[in-house]
């Protein structure tokens, strides 16, 4: 009885110890999903990414930090813009993110974004 | 009774009164010129046809167009004969006949037009002839000719602002001997106010303006003139100028002065003006943006001696400059026709001024960019990599953020990185570090600090705190999350089984600072950084998200065993035969799906997120209606 007693007790020491992380071993049939990951049918091409980035070259008769913003006024990016200089950055901006907001010394400009550069001067 | 007995009271009052309603009249070239011209298509085709009809107080609005002329416009009660779309749309042309206009009113205004090829050669006023009062607004009055003020005469009374007068003559009967002001004249009254004069010639006095006897001139640039007497102007007798620019004319000195009384306020012109005429005048360079021929731009630079440097005057408090700016800027008027709007505040001299400037008192920064812009990102790992697991990613998951700081010329002066560590649902003693995604910085020019590494670490460091061994800048955060968190003796790893006991999450603060101010953020692209984990102590395990290149330390042979269906021939990296990923970055903060769920049970778009090639759903991971399943996410 005590045999069965140690034997119980490091059983459930076991168990709580080394909590099957070796996940080598779980079998994908496990989920209760009928969408299962291996069965989703992904292009070779897609980068998992939730943002991308673009390319924005922008330039400005005067002198004067730019911003560029969602619609939500989150800055994405800011630095100092000047004269007849062109300022090119990528910025990550996020995949649901269509459409960007562009500040210079109090002028705005809402440009949307349909490929991976945008391309804006202030006047 | 009452009410009616009102109603007759009240008309007969009007009718016997005088009082009439101000009426808009019309001029247009494809108007029908039927009378009284009260819309466009019944508008006057001739400006004089339509002022004609006036009474006092009535508006005439003039069309686009050119309106060429055979008799002076003669406009002799208080009315306003005004442009609907400004002087460089409605043109007022002698034709070289006539003057173009003839004011004689104190309450008439003449706006907003283009004011050409008056001719006038033996009297007064070739564009425009004010007598005895009326004003001209806004006006370009160009190419006109007259024995006295080629583009504007006032005589006695009147006032021309805000207007260009430009490239007029002052030729009595084209003799080439006499002329008295080739582009204003005042005869015994008159201002000129908020003027460009410029290119305009007299054969005798006054080349820009010629004041006889008394007259006023307030805020004007007088440049590029001629005139044997005076090329910019002449003061006779009772001339008063005020805060006007008077240089770069030409045929003789800026300015002549005959008879006495004549006296000048705040104004720019050399030589010097005498100590008995003049107050608080300079000559100095005015410091206009150009004077090449061609290509003239009469505001002051930066640095003008005559900005702020005018004589404030009732006047300002409701004018606006030519460029249609508040007349006083920074508390005192600038000299000239243009107001130059103050320098906004920037403490510490960096160039950006203090509401742009993240640090306005410190010069060697200016600029922070966060990444993501708001709040936390989520990287998620699964750690099996090159086999496949649960797709829970949850075996590490660690929130970030970076934030950058640069100087004026947008150069990297540091980056700041936060960690934390929220979960790992793991056996695995995994640690973590981030590559920059270039080599375009030099990794003698970084420093790095706040990384947590275990005393006798798998990981080994160069002296300015970046991994040794790498082709790229190398940060290693921390080599094993177990050590930084303690296990909690239930549930797998830390924080990703429900109903074990919550652990802080542990959080890490890296410094990056540039040594060398030499690169731009395009550059460094910290937001395009290179995430990996290092699974159980083994520095050659790495797992990077997809299509991200492994370190210099990763062991190649791993590539293509397993799962993993990496070719880094093209640059595929850490991806299954059927493109599946072993991590995510996600933009936002991350809730995971709790221990052996897989993400597409705990998020109902993820499927149609990554089926689509991240076309629809592209915010799968937000909280919104019927974006979750609450009960599989931790």
């Amino acid at each position: 009885m005590k045999k069965v007693s140690l034997f119980i007790a490091l059983l459930l020491i076991a168990l709580l110890t080394f909590p099957s992380c070796r996940k080598m071993d779980k079998k994908a049939e496990e989920s209760a999903s009928a969408e299962r990951m291996d069965e989703l049918t992904v292009t070779p091409a897609f980068s998992w990414g939730t943002a991308r980035a673009v390319e924005f070259s922008l330039t400005s008769a005067k002198n004067g930090a730019v911003y560029i913003r969602n619609s939500k006024g989150d800055c994405f990016h800011k630095g100092m813009l000047s004269t007849g200089e062109l300022y090119t950055i990528s910025v990550m901006i996020p995949s649901a993110v269509s459409e960007v907001k562009l500040t210079q010394n109090g002028t705005s400009a809402v440009v949307p974004i349909t490929g991976d550069k945008v391309t804006y001067r202030f006047n | 009774m009452k009410t009616k007995f009102t109603l007759f009271i009240t008309l007969f009052v009007l009718a016997f009164s005088g009082a009439s309603f101000a009426i808009t009249r019309y001029v247009s070239p494809s108007g029908s010129n039927t009378a009284p011209y009260t819309s466009l298509a019944t508008a006057a085709t001739s400006i004089q046809t339509a002022v004609s009809a006036c009474s006092a107080g009535d508006l005439v609005l003039v069309d686009d167009g050119t309106y060429l002329l055979a008799t002076k416009i003669n406009i002799t009660i208080g009315i306003t004969v005004q442009s609907i779309n400004g002087y460089a749309a409605a043109i007022v042309d002698g034709n070289s006949l006539t003057k173009c206009f003839e004011i004689n009113h104190a309450d008439a205004v003449l706006d907003g037009f283009t004011i050409q090829n008056g001719s006038n050669p033996s009297s007064f006023g070739g564009g425009v002839n004010i007598k005895n009062g009326g004003t001209v607004r806004n006006c370009f009055i160009t190419e006109n000719l007259a024995r006295d003020g080629g583009g504007v005469a006032i005589d006695d009374a009147g006032l021309v602002e805000n207007c260009i007068i430009t490239d007029n003559v002052a030729n009595e009967n084209f003799a080439n001997l006499n002329g008295y002001g080739g582009g204003v004249r005042l005869l015994n009254g008159g201002t000129a106010r908020n003027c460009l004069i410029t290119g305009n010639v007299s054969y005798k006095y006054g080349g820009g303006l010629n004041i006889w006897n008394a007259g006023n001139v307030e805020n004007c640039v007088i440049a590029n003139n001629s005139a044997p007497y005076g090329s910019g102007i002449r003061t006779r007798n009772s001339s008063q100028v005020y805060n006007t620019i008077i240089y770069f004319n030409t045929g003789s000195a800026n300015y002549d002065l005959n008879g006495g009384g004549y006296h000048y306020y705040n104004c720019c012109t050399t030589p010097a003006l005498g100590a008995g005429y003049s107050t608080d005048c300079i000559s100095a360079d005015p410091l206009f943006v150009s004077v090449t021929p061609g290509s003239e731009d009469y505001h002051p630079q930066a640095g003008s001696p005559c900005i702020d440097a005018g004589l404030n005057a009732g006047w300002m408090a409701t004018a606006l400059d030519l460029d249609g700016n508040a007349r006083i800027d920074n508390g005192t008027v600038d000299m000239g026709c243009y107001e130059t709007a103050a320098a906004p505040p920037d403490t510490d001299g960096d160039g950006v001024p203090d509401a742009d400037d993240d640090y306005p008192d410190d010069a060697t920064r200016a600029f922070v960019n966060f990444y993501p812009a708001s709040g936390y990102g989520t990287l998620a790992f699964e750690d099996l990599w090159p086999g496949t697991g649960d797709y829970d990613f949850n075996d590490l998951v660690c929130d970030y953020r970076f934030q950058s700081v640069t100087n004026a010329s947008n150069k990297v002066v540091e980056i700041f990185g936060t960690f934390i560590i929220k979960a790992f649902g793991a056996s695995y003693h995994n640690g973590f570090g981030f590559q920059l995604p270039n080599d375009d910085v030099s990794q003698v020019d970084l420093s790095v600090s706040g990384y947590d590494l275990d005393a006798g670490s798998y990981i080994h460091l160069e002296a300015n705190g970046l991994e040794s061994g790498q082709a790229k800048p190398t940060v290693i955060v921390f080599d094993n999350a177990y050590r930084l968190m303690t296990w909690p003796f239930t549930g797998t790893g830390i924080n990703t089984t429900p109903g074990a006991p919550y652990v802080t999450p542990d959080t890490i603060r890296i410094t990056m600072e540039f040594t060398s101010l030499t690169y731009t953020l395009a550059q460094v692209a910290i937001d395009q950084f290179n995430p990996f984990i290092m699974v159980n102590l083994n520095r050659d395990a790495e797992v990077h998200l997809p299509d991200y290149p492994p370190t210099s330390l990763a062991d190649p042979s791993l590539f293509g065993t397993g799962m993993d269906d990496s070719d880094p021939g093209t640059g595929r990296y850490y991806k299954t035969e059927t493109n599946l990923p072993w991590g995510l970055n996600l933009y936002q903060n991350f809730d995971y799906p709790v221990e052996e769920v897989p993400v597409v049970d705990a998020y109902n778009h993820f499927v149609e997120w990554a089926e689509s090639g991240g076309v629809l759903y592209p915010d799968w991971y937000e909280d919104l209606p019927g974006y979750r399943n609450a009960s599989n996410i931790y």
